[in-house]
This record gives C-alpha cells, sequence and structure tokens, in this order.
C-alpha cells in the first residue's frame, strides 16, 4: 500500500488502530481526520503547497488521489490515526495518540 | 521530468537535505541564479539596434533572461557610445546620432520568469556547468538557512553561503579577465578618448 489515495490512508489508519473490521471508528472519522491533517501538513510545510491555492478536501473514503510528496505520507497516516484515536476518553489511548501527533510533527519538521 | 541540465544540482541537494522537495529547491535554484547573475554579470549578450538622427530613447530585449545592467555601447565602427539603461530596455543616448547606423549594447542578463514548464530557471548551460560547485553552495546555504525544516542548519547554511559568495567574488574577476589568465579586458573608457585627425 502507497498511500495514494484516500481509501489508502484509511485501511492504514484502520491497521494501526488495530480496527481493520471497522467496529470501532467510521470511515468519516478517517476522512475527517485527513482533512486536518492536510490542514495542519499546510501550517507546518507550506512547501508541500506549492502551486496549490486551495488545501485538498475529501469527503468520503474512495480512490481519489491525496497527493503529497511521498516522503510526507507516511507522517500524515500518522496525524490521521492521531486524531481519530482522540476520540476515546481511555488514558491510554490518549497516549498514543500522543505518541501519534508527536511522529507527525516531528517528521515534518525535522530529520527524526 | 528533469532538466539535464541541473540533474547534478538537484541530486547533490536531494542527497545533502533531508526532507526537502524537488519544488521548494527548484524555487531556491532560481534565487541563487538571480543572485549569482546580478553580482557576477557573468551572462552577457550583444543586442544591436538601428539608431537614428532624431531619437534619444531605444528598446532592446534580450532572447533569454532579463536585463539587469548596460555594459557597454558602440557604434557600427566599434567606437564608443556614451548611453545609460534608465529603465531596464530602454537605452537613452547622451546625444542624437549624426547618421542611422547599427548600435551595439553588450548588457549583463539575469534569469527571468516563467520559468520552463518544469520550473526550471532559463540560463546558458556553459554557466550550470562551469559554476556547478558554486550554485549547489547556493542552494545548499539557501535551504539549510530555512527555519523549522527537516533539513535546516545553521552553522551549514552560513558555511555554504559564505563559500556562495567566494564563487560569485571569483566568477566576477573571471568576467573581468575575459576568462582568461592575467589578462585585464578593462581600459580606459573609450568614451573619453578625442579623436584627433591630424594633416
Amino acid at each position: 500500500m502507497a498511500l495514494n489515495t484516500v481509501q489508502d490512508y484509511v485501511s492504514a489508519a484502520r491497521t494501526l488502530l488495530q480496527d481493520v473490521n471497522a467496529e470501532r471508528y467510521d470511515d468519516s472519522d478517517f476522512v475527517d481526520a485527513l482533512n486536518f491533517g492536510l490542514l495542519e501538513a499546510r501550517r507546518l510545510r507550506a512547501d508541500l503547497f506549492i502551486g496549490v491555492t486551495t488545501v485538498p478536501s475529501f469527503t468520503v473514503s474512495n480512490t481519489d488521489a491525496v497527493t503529497i510528496d511521498q516522503q510526507y505520507r507516511t507522517p500524515l497516516l500518522y496525524f490521521v490515526a492521531a486524531h481519530v484515536q482522540m476520540q476515546d476518553e481511555e488514558d491510554t489511548q490518549d497516549s498514543r495518540a500522543a505518541m501519534f501527533l508527536q511522529k507527525f510533527t516531528t517528521s515534518m519538521l525535522s530529520p527524526g | 521530468m528533469g532538466s539535464p541540465q541541473f540533474d547534478r544540482i538537484l541530486s547533490t541537494a536531494r542527497i545533502r537535505l533531508a526532507g526537502a522537495l524537488d519544488a521548494a529547491i527548484q524555487y531556491e535554484l532560481f534565487s541563487v541564479l538571480d543572485e549569482f547573475l546580478q553580482d557576477s554579470s557573468v551572462w552577457k549578450d550583444e543586442l544591436s539596434f538601428t539608431v537614428s538622427t532624431t531619437a534619444l530613447k531605444y528598446t532592446i530585449t534580450p532572447t533569454a533572461g532579463q536585463l539587469i545592467r548596460l555594459e557597454g555601447l558602440t557604434d557600427s565602427a566599434g567606437n564608443s557610445v556614451w548611453g545609460e539603461m534608465e529603465m531596464p530596455g530602454t537605452v537613452k543616448l547622451a546625444t542624437l546620432p549624426t547618421e542611422g547606423q547599427k548600435y551595439t549594447a553588450t548588457v549583463a542578463l539575469s534569469v527571468a520568469d516563467p520559468v520552463t514548464r518544469d520550473a526550471y530557471p532559463l540560463v546558458p548551460v556553459w554557466i550550470t556547468k562551469q559554476y556547478n560547485t558554486t550554485l549547489i553552495d547556493g542552494v545548499l546555504g539557501h535551504m539549510m538557512g530555512q527555519h523549522a525544516k527537516p533539513y535546516s542548519n545553521e552553522t551549514l547554511s552560513v558555511y555554504h553561503l559564505r563559500r556562495f559568495r567566494n564563487g560569485i567574488a571569483q566568477a566576477r574577476v573571471a568576467a573581468l579577465q575575459g576568462n582568461t589568465k592575467g589578462n585585464q579586458s578593462w581600459a580606459f573608457p573609450q568614451a573619453f578618448a578625442v579623436k584627433r585627425k591630424w594633416r
């Protein structure tokens, strides 16, 4: 899976969150998280959106292409997992969500 | 699609700038080339235009790049003529020509927008070949000087920018010497020369 489409991000995030059977989160949660992640990526790294006047936004999990440099697709996936997991109120989920969010920010701004 | 002319510069930049985007490197490459050409004047061209006895101002247009400086002006016999370029592209003579003839303006050029479809600046290939190392230093210095990026590195940015400025200075001297060893292409301004006819 090369994280080319919205569906790819949803599937990969479900794997990270151990929800491959879609029992805990809806697809719309992941799509919303992807949209927020793109906005956050635009804030942190404007160079990822050179020539793009409006940050892309998606409505459903489908085969629409998510156009972002391949170097930063995994960090975007981490944001999606973090944002979806933050819905939960359990303490253990909060720490995992924070970890994913930290990985997103670190990957965007530093080599690590 | 890449540009063979800039392949080595971009490949070197990609290796040394972890996480850098090609589009960002291309943007900085334009700025680097502009700074290099503006300060070194290595890219020159000779533009001919026909003068008349009734006009002082003439428009000149380069085939590529943008005009930044008028380096010299000669008439059809090769004699220096006084002129200035108040605005890039408009040559203004000091006095009306005595006859209609062709003048040649030697101009310094820099890169211009629009760039190619792949967003690479248009610049003679020999410049990127001869000054490849200097341009690489410029790109690395500019990129590493960006804030909050995976490739941000203030120390290395200063180092590369120092090398870039040194390269520009060497290029400027080489251009002044006409890419020769030890020669000086500068001569006493012929605009001040007075022609005398001896009987």
